[in-house]
């Protein structure tokens, strides 16, 4: 990530609060013009694992980790991927070509490429629509469970940071090195 | 899922067979022009049958490889913006000026193998257009040399790129296998470096077959098969079993080991032994199991992440 | 631009918004930087509404670009939403937008269900109704046509006509829903409008409630915000749900929870555990509910329920320990067995054993404006709405088919508003107790949405009327002669609705976009341009919805902009209000019993059934082979109403039959198997879905796919449609029941 990002956003996902009730999914759809049958976000179903009756299952949201050492903009031959000034993994779809280097780089299958634009596709932290103007993102704030934080750790005060310092978290993948800014709870479901 | 409502979690293959094709057309491109560059530079005389194959086939194939990597983009249209926006950082963003200047070469490569051939009477043509051919031919004397020297280069650089490009996804445990567990020396380039020399040369044989003496390519064509057979062994050693598993088994088995490697060595050598022609079966053999190496590979590292 | 992609962009709304708007197909794009700065200062507008994705009617905030709705999100403004939204809420635009909604009123011009149909004007559409209708009345009496709805505003202008027509038969979906706990409410308290405060509770034991996935956006947030807290949820449910996976679940054998709520009244009273003071000062009947269950041990419910009796009393004493703020819910969708109504009143019983009513955490009555009027130190903070004077209606000639009110007999339980769904098609087949002729349905889909699916059918085809008012080409619409446009929630004014809880809370929905096809209208217009049609025109004192809502408003002291800047209102500055949030022996002045207390014997209930105490009935257990077959709600989809819409119908599009891992390997059937499922005379294709969160003697499947009419382009024919299998009986109280039918299975 770029040294000179003025913020560092993050999300932190409590899994245990999720339901896997998809308003975020939807919420993402319409926020973003998401074309049918691509998503930049998805909530699939954990188990349920176990033999009857002890079963347990979860529900884990995925999208764009927000990598801070982020593969898909090292191996973008455009830089159409790029790193914007507050750190957030975007896509220039001006710049972009569609090659699709970036979605075979990204560990966590969180591009596609949109149908409709024809360029690499996937979730933005929602910047340019909400977070630029002082919104959470459109998941999170649709979040039924109430599962979701958004804000920026590198302010002390933000609720994401409250949180991080309390609260055992882990990111997916680690051993690629992306640094994810995505930052599960596992509390209470693992 | 037990738990059936929700967009399940998708997998999305980004690169298919037109990718897999085009990593075979550049190996095969670059391994060809090798093939007759060097003849070309290290034999005696003139261009041989073998020197024109190879000099044809490399910018037919390298344009229609590049035509179906433009076709696999989302955008093919803005293809030229990979020229002016250039990550320094991306394999691709580099190959694609090493593969450009790659075709123009072989290009003109090509260009000036037919000319010296129409000057040598080796093509027929109009007595006009054959003195025009002789004229240019003496002219580009100094040009040709340099050509095909770059070109070496270029076409070194193309076939091994191709390897470069995959390896380079440090996320893909597949792609980035590491040479004999040597961290920083990947895997791949090698292999498709000696795939496209075997393939480039093979697909070369074909368009000469019927020359009379092809045993020393022959040879080499057996120096690299056993190199690759030998990269592959290697390749399982270092990888999870479950990539030559599942679904691409018969791929790799039957495609890329058995139809690609195993048969034409043994036929060749059993060939140059009994000094029988079947460069036609060998070889053809050879390039399918190139292009069955590329999907094997493409696929494999996708699919099993 | 090409066409195609232009109505792919029309079914998500927006992306067919920018691309009409700008010509260009790469407007559709993710906003780059630059783009960005260009969508800000595009005007966008909010519009506070509410929602109707599903009858909760969620306060919403809706975002209008150049005349588009682009993004819906709960209303801020309300604490409850918290601008949160479920899936189906969010999906709005989708629906809004989609091209296979109807966009002219239509005429059958083929045989019924054979999906012929000619569009009409509206002016044809009323006239042809209004003939044909009284061709009916004049040969059979007004009251051999009958009205089916889904309980909502709407009734008011559509039952209006059944009103003006002289029926008494009118319908709403209760009986297959919560209908056995509005009686148990109504016997218990004297009132329908009771609800629970899970927010505040400690304690939560569910029954057959599915908070996760029957999602009311307050609700399901109260209860995770229970949960956050350290609240403990239980829940009983045969098959492992979202909600089970929360909590502690304990999979019960269904058609029994009513063992387990006696044994946790036994333990309580053997074990000394229930409040005493507050059973004494505010309840009758006590005396004859310990009577009842002294026998019903937990050994004995382990037996009925097959769960653990250490589970049962672990479970019971936690319960009690949390007490006032315990609450073992009393369900939504209860229409499970014949005396389901029983089990909800013995629910209600022990929730008073724990003292938890009009204290934080546990039941409460609504605090409309008239329930505030009966406390002096609240009655200033809201005024009751106003309602548009009608003139007087003829009297119904004869009573309903459905015995409904008939006093001495369980029909005296039925709320009369209701009535028992499942008698109109057993009515029309057998012209019993007197002939049906007519059905008007509006925003209902009983072919779908009520048992025994082929017989619906055949009821409707033995009608010589069947007109439905509908967004979509429903299955019902599709038997039907006449099919109406209604146009969307989104396209539409309604009248103010009392949403009050612990406050009283009016909710405006409005306009937020004009309407999309533009030959589609709203139910007030509709009924009140019919009724002047058929010469009701005086029964629709109004000018228009604006004038409707304004007379609702006066007389509350309200004006409309209030709702224009907020979308709801609450009486500023009150606080939510318990009765004993205070005083644990404040008055219950509210209780509108006749015995002024909380009827656990209802005097009522023994009159009509001869059980005013619950009685615990042993109904039929599966056999050897056979499966019972349970059903419930998606977080996705609502009821029948959403299976078509684009976005929903993407995420699920079909349902599967959950069977447990076990008892599918005996009967060789694999994880994805096409089956037959058998229930008696009917037969229902379907996949299984093989798992371990499901009792070995219960199947399961997701209510409301199976669609069959063909007009419903992308659900039709997807999915197991339960009702074709479940066969309408009704319940003591008139409720459809859905959780008494059988299944064996065989491979397809
Ligand atoms: N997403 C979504 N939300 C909705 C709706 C929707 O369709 N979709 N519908 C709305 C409506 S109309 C209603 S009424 C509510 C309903 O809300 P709920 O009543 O909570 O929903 P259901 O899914 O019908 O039933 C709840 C649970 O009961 C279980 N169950 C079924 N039969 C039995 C039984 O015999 N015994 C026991 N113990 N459990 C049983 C089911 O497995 C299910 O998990 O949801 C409302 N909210
Ligand atoms: N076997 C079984 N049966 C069940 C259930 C079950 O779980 N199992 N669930 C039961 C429950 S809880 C309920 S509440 C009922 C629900 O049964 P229904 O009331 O039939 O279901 P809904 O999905 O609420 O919607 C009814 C219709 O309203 C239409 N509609 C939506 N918006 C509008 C509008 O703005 N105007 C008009 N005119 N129409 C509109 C929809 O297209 C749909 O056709 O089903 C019950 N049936
Ligand atoms: S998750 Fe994937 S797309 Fe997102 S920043 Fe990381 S590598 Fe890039
Ligand atoms: S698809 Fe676009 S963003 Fe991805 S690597 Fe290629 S040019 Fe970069
Ligand atoms: S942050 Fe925005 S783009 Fe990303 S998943 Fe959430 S809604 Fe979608
Ligand atoms: S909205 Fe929240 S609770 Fe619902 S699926 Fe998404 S993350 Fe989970
Ligand atoms: S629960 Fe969901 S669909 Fe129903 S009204 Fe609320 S937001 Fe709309
Ligand atoms: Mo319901």
């Amino acid at each position: 990530m770029d040294a000179l990002a003025k913020k560092h956003y993050a999300m932190v996902i409590q899994v245990a609060k999720c339901l896997g009730c998809q308003a975020c999914t939807v919420a993402c759809k319409f926020q973003n013009h998401v074309p049918e049958g691509q998503y930049r976000t998805k909530t699939p179903v954990v188990g349920p694992n176990g033999t009857y009756p002890n079963v347990r299952m979860y529900f884990e949201k995925e999208a764009c980790q927000m990598c801070q050492v982020a593969p898909c903009v090292q191996v973008c031959p455009t830089t159409a991927s790029h790193y914007n000034e507050d750190g957030v993994v975007l896509v220039d779809v001006d710049k972009c070509v569609g090659c699709k280097y970036c979605m075979t780089a990204c560990p966590y299958d969180a591009r596609f490429l949109n149908k409709e634009t024809g360029t690499a596709d996937k979730c933005t932290f929602c910047y340019e629509t909400r977070v630029s103007k002082g919104e959470k993102p459109a998941c999170v704030s649709t979040c039924v469970g109430g599962a979701l934080m958004f804000g920026d750790v590198d302010d002390p005060q933000s609720d994401v940071s409250q949180f991080l310092a309390k609260h055992k978290t882990e990111v997916r993948k680690p051993e690629f090195g992306t640094r994810p800014s995505v930052y599960y709870v596992y509390e209470g479901v693992k | 899922m037990d738990v059936t409502w929700g967009a399940g979690v998708s997998h999305e293959i980004a690169w298919g067979g037109l990718i897999a094709i085009y990593l075979f057309l550049a190996g095969v491109a670059g391994g060809a022009f090798l093939t007759a560059a060097l003849t070309d530079l290290l034999g005696k005389k003139g261009p041989s049958k073998v020197v024109r194959s190879g000099a044809y086939i490399a910018p037919v194939s390298i344009i229609i490889g590049l035509a179906l990597l433009v076709f696999d983009l989302g955008r093919p249209f803005s293809f030229w913006k990979l020229l002016f926006n250039v990550n320094f950082g991306s394999v691709m963003s580099i190959g694609v000026f090493i593969i450009s200047i790659f075709t123009a070469l072989s290009v003109v490569y090509a260009y000036l193998i037919w000319v010296s051939s129409a000057a040598s009477g080796k093509i027929h043509l109009t007595t006009g257009a054959a003195q025009t051919a002789a004229s240019v031919e003496v002219r580009s004397q100094g040009l040709h040399k340099a050509v095909a020297i770059f070109g070496v280069v270029f076409a070194v650089g193309t076939a091994t790129y191709t390897g470069f490009l995959l390896s380079a996804v440090s996320t893909n445990v597949f792609w980035s296998t590491p040479l004999l567990g040597i961290q920083g020396v990947p895997f791949l380039p090698f292999l498709f470096l000696v795939s496209a020399l075997s393939t480039g040369l093979a697909a070369a044989m074909i368009g000469a077959f019927d020359s009379k003496d092809l045993t020393l390519y022959k040879k080499v064509d057996i120096v690299l098969i056993a190199l690759e057979l030998i990269l592959l062994v290697v390749l399982y050693a270092s990888v999870k079993p479950v990539f030559f598993g599942g679904n691409l088994a018969t791929l790799f088995w039957l495609g890329v080991v058995l139809i690609g490697l195993l048969v034409p060595f043994v036929l060749t050598i059993y060939g140059v032994m009994r000094h029988k022609n079947l460069v036609l079966p060998v070889s053809s053999m050879v390039v399918l199991g190139g292009v069955f190496l590329r999907y094997f590979i493409v696929y494999a590292g996708q699919i099993l992440r | 631009m090409k066409r195609r992609h232009f109505l792919k962009g029309a079914l998500y709304g927006t992306g067919g918004t920018l691309v009409a708007l700008s010509g260009v197909g790469t407007a559709m794009g993710p906003l780059t930087p630059r783009r960005a700065a260009a969508a800000v200062q595009e005007s966008e507008n909010t519009v506070y509404s509410s929602c109707e994705m599903c009858r909760n009617q969620c306060p919403v905030a809706i975002h209008v670009n150049k005349g588009k709705v682009v993004k819906v999100e709960g209303n801020p403004h309300d604490p409850a939403m918290g601008g949160a939204l479920c899936a189906r809420g969010q999906a709005a635009p989708s629906l809004l937008y989609d091209p296979q909604r109807i966009k002219k009123p239509m005429i059958r011009t083929g045989q019924r269900g054979e999906g012929k149909f000619k569009e009409v004007s509206w002016e044809e559409a009323y006239k042809y109704i209004a003939e044909n209708l009284k061709k009916v009345i004049e040969q059979n009496g007004g009251e051999s046509v009958a009205l089916a709805s889904r309980k909502g505003p709407h009734d008011w202008f559509f039952r209006t006509i059944g009103k003006a027509i002289g029926t008494p038969n009118m319908f709403s979906h209760e009986s297959t829903c919560p209908m056995t706990r509005a009686v148990a409410f109504h016997t218990t308290f004297g009132s329908e409008g009771i609800a629970a405060d899970f927010g505040n509770a400690k304690y939560l034991i569910s029954l057959n409630r599915n908070w996760f996935e029957g999602i009311h956006v307050p609700q399901t947030k109260a209860v995770m915000k229970m949960l956050n807290n350290g609240g403990k949820l239980v829940v009983l449910d045969p098959r492992f749900s979202v909600t089970a996976a929360k909590g502690e679940w304990l999979p019960v054998k269904p058609t029994t929870e009513l063992a387990f709520v006696m044994a946790m009244a036994q333990i309580m009273i053997s074990e000394n555990l229930y409040d005493k003071a507050f059973v004494e000062h505010y309840t009758e009947g006590f005396d004859k509910w310990a009577e009842s269950v002294q026998d019903k041990t937990p050994e004995w419910a382990e037996k009925e329920t097959g769960i653990p009796k250490e589970k049962i009393i672990k479970v019971t004493r936690e319960f009690a320990a949390a007490k006032p703020r315990a609450i073992l819910d009393f369900g939504w969708r209860t229409a499970l067995t014949s005396n389901d109504y029983q089990l909800r009143r013995a629910i209600l019983i022990v929730n008073m054993m724990v003292g938890n009513f009009e204290v934080p955490g546990g039941l409460y009555q609504v605090k409309a404006a008239g329930v505030l009027k009966g406390f002096p130190d609240q009655a200033g903070y809201a005024k009751a709405l106003g309602g548009v004077k009608q003139p007087g209606f003829p009297k119904p000639a004869k009573g309903r088919i459905d015995g409904t009110g008939v006093k001495g007999t369980p029909g005296q339980l039925i709320p009369a508003y209701d009535g028992a769904i499942g008698q109109l098609t057993e009515s029309t087949l057998t012209g019993k107790p007197y002939p049906i002729k007519a059905w008007l349905v509006h925003r209902f889909n009983p072919v779908i949405g009520i048992p025994e699916t082929e017989k619906t059918i055949a009821a409707i085809k033995k009608l010589d009327l069947i007109v439905t008012c509908d967004v979509y080409m429903t299955d019902t619409a599709y038997y039907s002669d006449v099919v109406l446009p209604e146009c969307t929630y989104l396209e539409r004014t309604e009248q103010v609705y009392d949403m009050s809880g612990l406050t009283p809370k009016y909710v405006l929905r409005q306009k937020a976009v004009d309407l999309v096809y533009p030959d589609t209208k709203p139910a007030w217009q509709i009924y009140k341009e019919l009724g002047e049609k058929m010469g009701y025109g005086k029964y629709f004192p109004y000018k228009d919805i604006n004038d409707f809502v304004s007379q609702q408003l006066t007389q509350a002291g309200l004006t409309v902009d209030v709702f224009k800047e907020k979308g709801l209102w609450t009486p500023p500055g009150m606080k939510p209000f318990y009765v004993r949030g205070t005083d644990p022996k404040a008055e219950l002045a509210l209780l509108a019993t006749k015995s002024k207390k909380i009827d656990i014997f209802s005097d009522e209930v023994q009159e009509a059934t001869g059980e005013g105490i619950p009685v615990y009935k042993q109904h039929p257990q599966p056999g050897e082979g056979q499966f019972r077959f349970v059903q419930g709600k998606v977080a996705v989809h609502t009821n029948d109403g959403t299976h078509n819409v684009p976005v929903l119908n993407e995420l699920m599009p079909t349902n599967t039959l959950w069977i447990n891992v076990a008892s599918a390997k005996k009967l060789g059937i694999h994880d994805g198997d096409n089956i037959i499922v058998v229930a008696g005379k009917y037969e229902h294709k379907g996949q299984a879905k093989l798992t371990e969160g499901i009792r070995p003697d219960t199947v399961f499947c997701y209510h409301g796919f199976g669609r069959i009419s063909p007009e419903l382009k992308r659900a039709y024919g997807k999915g197991i449609n339960d009702n074709k299998l479940i066969s309408d009986d009704l319940g003591v109280v008139g409720n459809s029941v859905s959780s008494m039918t059988f299944v064996t299975l065989r491979k397809a």
